[in-house]
């Protein structure tokens, strides 16, 4: 299972990472063909900060399934992602520090070289006129160097005072500090408002709202489909381990069944005369070990059949059946007990047939259950009913008994798994502590209640009660086996 | 009459349990069946050429080759469609009750459920419906 759940996982991981890094990946191409067609510094940045996000939120997303499938908690995920944190963070600041310092360094460099290039050129690039002290430009240079100047004419002022353009129609925007002699001007290299009007704007901005939508989708489909990989990660996890809890239990149940039905055999030889006539008192040594031998066997079963209804996996085979003839089998059934504690039994059913769809083995098994325990926990000479009564959308089943009887606590407990009563008669009586918990998960699955009502003293009533005509999920393929030895198997 | 019928019926029983095979062979024995036992699947392919039962008691998990590998290497619904085959394993696994139909079982019962008499009951009821 470990192998399995290992395995698993480590698919899960290779997909989370392998989706993670595309997605990545398909964020930043489409932050470079925005920056490309571009942006604003300050979009790119806003754009950046998105993608950071975005890609921390997915990081989150995987991370936490990742901790699902592999059962680790936040705190545990914390402590031990510590010493890779601090390594990040220091990586991280070394990063911006040096990113920094080249930034500066650059813009330095780009400022010192306009400079120079001012100090240069100013007589080509930029005149003064008269003792205006707007710069004017000049555009035989400027064509040839500055594409965006294009269509500016020649003796435009590039920058008066009063007039400085309002800064979202700055395109291109440089400021330089430019010295001639003891004369100092601002120079603000603006882009005509013509040119910042005639599309170049509308192309990031259709890019960014397509990117981003696209990002958006796509981190949503990745994070959609890492969530429902990662639940049927834990279905399948979830389904080795019942299957493997259902094949270890089969196989325990089979070693044990093995040598108890050598037991059987052996024990049952003898009885039925094999090796010959036996004494009265050698039947009845047999006997009593044969009983608890099938005792064994019972309890084998029905541990079995718990396991099976609690992993979801006991199957049901729906089919329509007589149910008073049923209760009159099971009462046949248990005849010798009956004769042997000296009760009467009286078996009460509507004059008309009752017809009930359901699985009639393992509804046997509840009524063999009941009726065993009013037959165990009643003195010698008591008296048991069995009552079926037909009601409009349900059916009714009392196992009634002048026996001990139970107190309220007793009876809070009663349907709990090992759970057992202590009277006078239940070290005589034996039994696991599973056949009443079983019995009301079986109704259960036939979606009705067992209730009962006792007087300590005067007896206890079962009722079983069974919907008509529900449709029950839990009835699946066709139960072809005997268990618990039901005549007949149940195909033939 | 009845005598007569099950005097000259054959079972074959496949069962790796030695103590459980040898008590098969004396119950059924003692019906005055003609028996003869196997202990796994492998050895039951041999004797069912010479043998061919009308009954096979198989038992599913065996060392060698087990109940179903049996009946598929047998190919029993083809070969022998007249044989009638009681699975018998203390098994209950849905998926091996389902597979030993589809390939030719008669009946699957839960090994520990028959007391001697209910093994020759059932025996006996399988071999009547064979009629």
């Amino acid at each position: 299972m470990n192998d399995f759940r290992r395995k698993n996982v480590s698919i899960f991981m290779s997909s989370v990472r392998l989706s993670s890094i595309s997605s990545s990946l398909l964020l930043w191409l489409t932050y470079v063909s925005i920056g490309s067609a571009g942006c604003e510094h300050s979009e790119k940045r806003f754009i950046k900060l998105v993608i950071i996000l975005t890609v921390i939120c997915e990081r989150g997303a995987h991370y936490k399934s990742y901790m699902q499938v592999r059962n680790i908690t936040w705190q545990k995920r914390f402590w031990r992602g510590v010493p890779l944190s601090l390594v990040l963070i220091v990586l991280l600041v070394v990063t911006l520090f040096a990113a920094y310092t080249s930034q500066r360094a650059n813009k330095t460099t780009a400022r010192a070289r306009l400079d120079d290039y001012a100090q240069q050129v100013s007589n080509e690039l930029i005149y003064r006129q008269n003792d205006d002290e707007t710069l004017r430009i000049e555009t035989r240079f400027t064509d040839a160097y500055l594409a965006v100047y294009r269509g500016v004419e020649t003796g435009s002022p590039i920058y008066s005072a009063g007039t400085e353009p309002r800064s979202r129609d700055v395109y291109v925007s440089k400021t330089t500090i430019l010295k001639n002699g003891d004369r100092q001007w601002t120079i603000h290299l603006v882009a005509d408002s013509a040119i910042v009007q005639s599309g170049l704007r509308k192309q990031p901005i259709a890019i960014l709202v397509v990117g981003a939508l696209f990002s958006v989708l796509l981190y949503m489909f990745l994070v959609r489909s890492q969530r429902s990989r990662s639940q049927e990660m834990e279905y399948e996890t979830k389904l080795a381990v019942e299957t493997t809890k259902e094949e270890l239990l089969s196989l325990a149940s089979h070693q044990l069944r093995t040598p108890a039905t050598g037991v059987k055999q052996y024990i049952g030889m003898l009885l039925q005369g094999f090796a010959g006539d036996l004494s009265e008192e050698q039947v009845s040594l047999l006997q009593k070990a044969y009983d608890a031998n099938e005792r064994q066997l019972s309890v084998i079963n029905q541990i079995l059949h718990i396991t099976r209804i609690e992993n979801g996996s006991l199957e049901m085979n729906s089919t329509v059946f007589n149910i008073g003839m049923m209760l009159h089998d099971v009462v046949d059934e248990q005849q010798e007990a009956i004769e042997t504690r000296q009760h009467s039994v009286q078996v009460s059913l509507p004059r008309r047939p009752v017809m009930y769809r359901g699985d009639e083995f393992y509804l046997r098994m509840v009524f063999e259950n009941l009726l065993s325990n009013a037959v165990k926990y009643t003195h010698t000479g008591g008296h048991i009913q069995v009552a079926l009564q037909r009601r409009q959308d349900h059916i009714t089943i009392a196992v009634s008994d002048n026996g001990v009887g139970m107190t309220m606590d007793e009876q809070s407990r009663l349907f709990q798994r090992f759970a057992r009563i202590d009277n006078e008669l239940s070290i005589e009586a034996g039994g696991s502590g599973i056949g009443l918990y079983l019995a009301q998960k079986i109704v259960a699955l036939h979606g009705g209640t067992i209730e009962v009502q006792s007087v300590p003293g005067d007896g206890t009533t079962f009722t079983v009660i069974l919907p008509k005509n529900k449709k029950i999920h839990s009835f699946t393929r066709e139960k072809a086996c005997i268990i618990d030895g039901y005549a007949a198997g149940r195909r033939a | 009459m009845k005598k007569q019928t099950i005097s000259s019926q054959k079972i074959l029983i496949v069962e790796d349990d030695t103590a459980l095979n040898d008590a098969y062979m004396m119950i059924l024995s003692s019906a005055a069946y003609d028996v003869q036992s196997v202990y796994n699947g492998r050895e039951a392919l041999v004797a069912i050429e010479s043998f061919t039962p009308d009954l096979i008691l198989l038992d599913l998990r065996m060392p060698k080759m087990g109940g179903l590998e049996f009946l598929k290497a047998a190919n029993m619904t083809e070969r022998f469609p007249r044989t009638k085959i009681i699975v018998f394993s203390n098994y209950d696994v849905q998926r091996d009750i389902d597979e030993s139909f589809s390939h030719g079982a008669t009946k699957y019962v839960l090994k520990s459920w028959a007391s001697p008499k209910e093994l020759l009951k059932l025996v006996s009821d399988v071999l009547e419906s064979a009629a």
